[in-house]
């Protein structure tokens, strides 16, 4: 699984314009709503806030995964709007830019690290960190809510 | 999707292990499948090159998702004999699926065959690519993405699967079926030889990777010198074997077995590709039975499945995917007879009954019965595409 981290609302307001932007948002909901940055709860919190603070949402979808893109075709999309928000990894905005070349797709959360899980006890664990997160090697986060958690509960054997 | 090529070839592996070892083939079914280096097909493909060349391969299995350290602990419980037994895991994973295999397994010889590179998509036209790589490879960014051809040239890795053009010929005999010569392997599932030659056999139970069962009786065919009809799933190739899989009293039963199929779970099930496909072949246009006024609550209460049972058609693929891949068995069957229906945990919503969510049930299911949820509406207008829930409770996350 691939571990993101969502960036503050206000600086995913900085790259949104009020009068010119007409948005969609799209959820994944495998590895962003694991990691507690997609999925049903992550679009609707961010749907409600943008429409509340008087921004133009058109469409919102969740799909199954971000990345793939026979997934894409399946879903169908036609969306109204010029501008996506994607709630996933950099690989699901990697879909969307090709896809939709003739609209601007925000690219609203960074890459941390590749992860093992384990649902029994909502952990998920950083094994192979991207560039300037080296730092979360080792770490442990609770699923479906991204939040850092103390110790370690999933052992790491050694180096793959 | 996470990118990963393989990275040792034949002979490395073969290095690495003894004629002693007792040896596991450990796959995963999920992005390295797409990748091209695992699946069960590949691990057949490796079980019988290791067993020609005189290893010891007891097992081969196969996982849902190699990278949560639950499930492979619960594949370890399911076979603990065969697990205590193995020295060697020979994992087709990516490094996420090997290191959960080593946390699980620490005192046996675990082996990597696979580089894992980063995240990635899987196109259209490319196939799998790496859009977003790991420092590791110096690779920057890139959209457009890097196909595994530009991986393995860069990294002098190798392409497909383990020295593919000399994997040994299985021993074949030959066959009759509908008059005609057939070279299929010896010993191996009718079924999957009759489709790997193009052979058109209507099947909706049976998958390669999740064994055969005989539920469904859509691929019976005729074998001389057998009574009655055999389902081809659950037959075993023999020497002359004599088999018709078509004529006119194959072709009314399997128009029976289908309208009845139809007819028990109602109209929602002709929505489903694999039933349509079938219709459309046997020109079935009107069911002769009485289609059934199924009204069962379809269950959306998890947050990524969801299950309608009026789709079921009970051939078990889902029980035994999650049974087998996932190892959690969250899918069963409950009742008898014509009350059997399948349900999740303990008779319980999908949102209460533990699930792992690895996918492997909806994978696997030919009706949709199962299906990842996907929602999707439109914030002004006419909603034109169907919203089946929106969650009306928001709690702000998103740090300000």
């Amino acid at each position: 699984m691939i571990f993101s981290k969502i960036e503050s609302y206000e600086d995913i307001i900085k790259k949104l314009d009020k009068k010119e932007d007409k948005i969609a948002i799209i959820s994944c909901n495998t590895c962003a709503r694991t990691c507690g940055n997609g999925g049903i709860n992550k679009l609707n919190e961010l749907g409600f806030r943008l429409i509340r603070d008087g921004y133009n949402v058109s469409d919102e979808a969740v799909v199954l995964y971000a990345c793939s893109e026979p997934i894409l075709r399946e879903a169908k999309l036609k969306l109204d709007a010029n501008t996506i928000i994607v709630l996933s990894c950099s690989a699901g905005w990697s879909c969307f830019t090709r896809n939709y070349p003739d609209k601007k797709v925000l690219q609203v959360t960074e890459d941390i690290g590749l992860v093992i899980t384990d649902n029994d006890r909502e952990i998920f664990k950083v094994v192979m960190p991207y560039k300037g997160h080296e730092s979360e090697m080792g770490k442990e986060y609770k699923i479906n809510t991204g939040e850092p958690l103390s110790g370690e509960k999933i052992k790491l054997r050694c180096a793959a | 999707m996470i990118i990963s090529v393989r990275s040792l070839s034949y002979d490395e592996l073969k290095r690495n292990l003894s004629r002693d070892d007792k040896i596991v083939l450990w796959s995963c079914d999920t992005c390295v499948k797409y990748c091209g280096i695992a699946g069960m097909e590949k691990m057949t493909v490796l079980a019988d090159m290791l067993k020609e060349d005189g290893f010891n391969v007891i097992k081969k299995e196969l996982i849902s998702e190699s990278c949560q350290v639950n499930l492979a602990k619960k594949h370890k419980k399911a076979q603990e004999d065969i697990f205590k037994e193995a020295t060697t895991i020979i994992t087709l994973t990516c490094e996420l699926g090997y290191q959960c295999v080593r946390n699980v397994f620490p005192k046996k010889k675990v082996i990597a065959t696979a580089e894992t590179f980063g995240s990635g998509n899987f196109s259209n036209r490319k196939g799998p690519i790496l859009t977003s790589p790991l420092p590791t490879t110096g690779l920057t960014l890139n959209p457009e993405g890097y196909t595994l051809k530009n991986l393995v040239e860069t990294f002098n890795l190798h392409q497909a699967f383990f020295d593919a053009d000399k994997t040994p010929s299985p021993e074949k005999i030959t066959i009759t079926v509908d008059g005609k010569p057939l070279e299929v392997k010896k010993d191996a599932n009718l079924l999957d030889e009759l489709l790997a030659n193009r052979v058109k056999i209507p099947h909706l139970c049976y998958d390669s990777s999740l064994g055969s069962i005989g539920a469904c009786r859509m691929c019976l065919v005729k074998i001389e010198g057998k009574r009655g009809f055999i389902p081809s799933c659950c037959t075993q190739i023999e020497e002359g074997m004599v088999v018709t899989t078509e004529d006119e009293e194959l072709e009314s039963l399997r128009k029976s077995v289908l309208q009845m199929i139809i007819a028990e779970c109602g109209e929602e099930i002709q929505q489903s590709r694999d039933i349509r496909y079938w219709m459309h072949r046997y020109k079935i246009k009107e069911n002769r039975f009485k289609l059934s006024k199924k009204e069962e609550a379809v269950d959306d209460s998890d947050e990524v499945l969801i299950r309608d049972p009026n789709r079921c058609i009970l051939c078990g693929r889902c029980v035994r995917a999650c049974a087998k891949l996932s190892g959690q068995k969250v899918i069963n069957f409950a009742n008898r007879g014509s009350a059997t229906v399948t349900i999740t945990g303990l008779n319980e919503s999908f949102a209460n009954a533990d699930c792992a969510h690895c996918l492997a049930c909806a994978h696997y299911c030919p009706t949709n019965a199962i299906t990842p949820k996907s929602i999707a509406k439109k914030i002004t207008g006419y909603p034109f595409w169907t919203l089946i829930s929106y969650p009306k409770k928001i709690t702000p996350t998103i740090s300000s």
